[in-house]
Parts: C-alpha cells; structure tokens; sequence
C-alpha cells in the first residue's frame, strides 16, 4: 500500500514537471495573453504551480482555455470549512489530552522496566 | 495588476516586510533552540539536526498562525491591513520552513532504512486505527502537500490563470492543513514530551484563531447594512451625507450578493464588494486618485465602469443608482464587469 501511494506521487509529479515545461513554453500565454511576454524568471517561478496543478490545467487545455469564473463570495464556504473544522479538531485535542502519558519516556516502556536520567 | 508579468514585483515596502518576517523567524528559530538548550534535562538533550527539525516545524506552525490571523484581524480593525499586502511571501517562508522540518525528519528517522524513505514513514508505524500511537507523520505529509499548492499557486499569475473564485477555493485548503498540523502535533510531540508548553501553546493558537474567525464573521454580519424599503425593485440605502467622502457603504441584497456604494466630488456610484484579484472587500477601502482602491493589495477600478485604469484590464460588476427625494437607491441587478454606468449626481440642498 506505502509502496503504491508512494509510486503514485512519483508518477504524478513526473507527469506534472513533463506538462509544466510545455506549459510555461507554450500555454502560460494562451491562457492569460498578459503572460505573453513574460521572461525566463517569471516562467521559472510558475513552473512548481504548473507541475502541482497539471490535472486543472490540462482540463482547461482540452477545453479551450475557457474564462474563468467570475468573483463571487466564498463567506458561506469559508463558515461551512470552520463549522466542520472546528468541533473535529477539538474532539481530537480533547482525545489527544486524554491519551497523552503522564510520563512519556516511561510510560512507553514495558512494565517494569523504568528510565532513570543519567547524571554526569 | 495583470499588466505584464514578472517573477516576482518588488518594492521597497515589501523589502522591508519580508526582512521583518525572515528576521523574526530567525530570531524565534535561535531563541527556540537556546531554550531547548536551556531546559532540557541532563541525559535527554537533543541532537542539533533534531533541535533544527523541531525549531523549523515550530516557526512553520507559528507562521501559519499569524497568516490565518491576519485575515480577521484587519476585518477588525483597519490598522491591520498593511499585514495582509504581503501576506503571499509569508506563505510562502511557513511552506519552505515546513519543508525544511520534513526533510529533516525524514533524513534523521527514516535516512538510514534500506526502504524509500517515504516508504519507510509509512509502514514503520502503521497503528491508523489506533489514536494513541496514530502514525501522525501523514498528518504532517498532508498538510505539507496542501501547502506545497497553496504556496507555488501563489504568483498573481494563478489568480488571473484559474481565476479568483477557484483560486481562493483552492487556498481555502489552508484551513485543512491547519486542522491537520495542529493534530499532527497534538499526536506527535505532545505525545511524547512531558512539558506542558507544547499542548497549552498549540490549543492556545487553535482557539485564538478560532475566536478571531468567529468574531471576524459576526462583526462581518453586523456591518452589512439591511436593504431599505425598496422602490419598484430599488434598494434605498439612505441620506447620501451617510455615506462619508471617497468612502463606501456595503449594503448585502436579498440574493446574498454586496454591493459598495461609494460617495466621491458630489457623485455616487455602486460597485460589487468583491475584487477581481484575491475577492477583497472594496467597501472597505477608499476612492485615490478617483479610483477605488482595494484595502487589500491595492488594485484600482474606476467607479463610473468598474475597469481599472489602463494599461489594466480588470472589470469588476457595476450595479445602476440614482437619487431620489433626498435618498440614494441602488438597483441590485448586477450589469456585466466593467459596465458604464453613470453616476448619481447628489444635488446640494438649498439654504
């Protein structure tokens, strides 16, 4: 399982650095014209987001570079994300707390055996 | 603006933030490890590629604190604002210093197994059904890889490329990863230190950021100004005097949708609240150089069409006012980005 999410991140990225040369050759101006006269430095700079967002990216290749979608407000998403952040993050703070050891450093050691510091 | 692009657009304003930025996690880094130093009991000190890991993760996590800070605090209050105008590069210093902090746990855990070493992170500890023991490294690896995108998605050029929406859906994942680090530590060093500065520290942020949130998004709701009586579909929005100088009021229609009306030399014009670049809320900057300027990063737009000024090629949705009777009304139909739209013309009143 380790070995396939592993292979899968690998084949990802290396799909993604192939797209992202051909992106910030030839597609970084088609998709915004103000890109067009953009230097190596700025191609350079977009080249990690294209290699991360190839999958959105190559999507809107096929579909002709459509315009984006308009502004509009994300207040209710972001409610919605703290809503379902929040009470899940304090359940697991409080169960963090409750199964945290008194004493760590032996509280993980098998019984009987006890780590005592050593001093100099 | 979109004008041409390039890697990065410095200005001397930003020189100096990211000095103070770097400066202080430098300062924070050094202080972390004095302490460590410092307090830890004989027998039990730390390595300094393990004092390093810690220090890195600990300034990733602080940094990531003061960016989802900073968003609220200037909703709060406007004296914060001038944080948020650079608040990208910040992003970008918390992802490298959270690279940093895997790369060394990487290397000093899993370095000198015959497995890849991200192989080995996964199977040396496979306890996924279990809370205490939770293999809380792939809490950190998720979060890492949602920083990884928010950060090399943060060029201007994304933003005009995806388009504002989609791009802030994507850097809302922030949130996520931020759930995620605060569990990554909870079950990670929490579990295995007895100092109690760890979890009062890390719950401490949680609730301060919470709090911030929370109230940020009440006062939000306050301020929204209910629609008025309306007059064959016009919303009114009051006296035009209430309405301060190269200011704006934000009125929320029945749709949900917010309007900024803006009051300048003698005329009123309505604009959408949001900005065409990172969705800022226009309402709360101000009319410069007969432009509304955006209190975010400063974008412009005319307020008679909601076009920025050329070279520019921002448009932003214009919405019809007039005054009537003393009154402004503002129709809530919004007319296509950049629509001309001719101003309300307020009438002085007659002494």
């Amino acid at each position: 399982m380790a070995n396939a999410v592993a292979s899968v991140l690998g084949f990802y990225l290396v799909l993604g650095v192939l797209y992202g040369l051909f992106f910030i050759s030839f597609g970084a101006g088609r998709m915004v014209p103000a890109a067009r006269g953009g230097g190596l430095g700025f191609r350079l700079i977009i080249l990690p987001g294209a290699v991360l967002l190839w999958p959105v990216l190559l999507t809107r290749l096929i579909k002709g570079y459509p315009r984006p979608e308009p502004p509009r407000p994300l207040r209710r998403l972001h409610v919605r994300l703290w809503v379902f952040l929040v009470p899940l993050v304090a359940l697991g703070i409080m169960m963090a707390l409750m199964l945290r050891p008194i004493d760590p450093l032996n509280d993980t050691l098998p019984k009987g055996i006890i780590l005592e510091e050593v001093s100099s | 603006m979109s004008h041409g692009y390039s890697a990065v657009q410095w200005n001397g304003f930003k020189w100096r933030y990211d000095l103070v930025v770097v400066g202080g996690i430098a300062i924070f880094m050094a202080a972390f490890v004095l302490m460590t130093m410092a307090t830890r009991a004989p027998g039990q000190s730390l390595t300094m590629v393990q004092m390093l890991m810690r220090a890195s993760g600990a300034s990733a996590f602080l940094l990531l604190n003061i960016i989802l800070a900073i968003g609220p605090l200037a909703r709060l209050s406007p004296r914060f604002k001038p944080l948020l105008y650079n608040r990208r590069h910040m992003g970008v210093l918390c992802f490298l210093l959270a690279l940093v902090h895997a790369g060394l746990s990487l290397f000093w855990y899993q370095g000198f197994s015959a497995l890849n070493p991200v192989v080995a992170m996964f199977v040396s500890n496979a306890r996924y059904t279990s809370i205490a023991g939770f293999p809380f490294e792939s809490l950190g690896l998720v979060a890492l890889i949602l920083l990884a995108v928010l950060a090399v998605s943060s060029h201007d050029y994304w933003q005009a490329a995806l388009g504002p929406t989609l791009w802030k859906r994507i850097h809302m994942g922030v949130y996520l990863a931020y759930g995620l680090l605060v569990m990554h530590i909870m079950l990670g060093i929490v579990q295995g230190e007895k100092a109690t500065i760890y979890p009062v520290s890390v719950i401490g942020a949680f609730c301060l950021i919470t709090a911030l949130h929370g109230a940020s998004a009440i006062i939000g709701r306050m301020r929204d100004k209910k629609a008025g009586a309306s007059l064959d579909g016009w919303i009114n929005i009051g006296a035009p005097h209430t309405i301060k100088e190269n200011r704006a009021r934000i009125i929320k229609t029945a749709s949900g949708d917010r309007i900024a009306v803006f009051r300048y030399d003698g005329k009123i014009s309505a604009v959408t609240n949001i900005c065409a670049h990172q969705n800022g809320p226009l309402g709360e900057g101000r009319i410069i150089d007969g432009c509304i300027t955006c209190p975010w990063h400063g974008w412009q737009y005319r307020p008679e069409d909601g076009r920025s000024p050329p070279p520019f090629e921002e448009k932003i949705s214009t919405y019809r006012v007039q005054v009537d009777g003393g009154m402004v009304y503002v129709h809530p139909n919004a007319l296509p980005p950049g629509t001309p739209t001719p101003p309300a013309i307020i009438k002085e009143a007659k002494s």
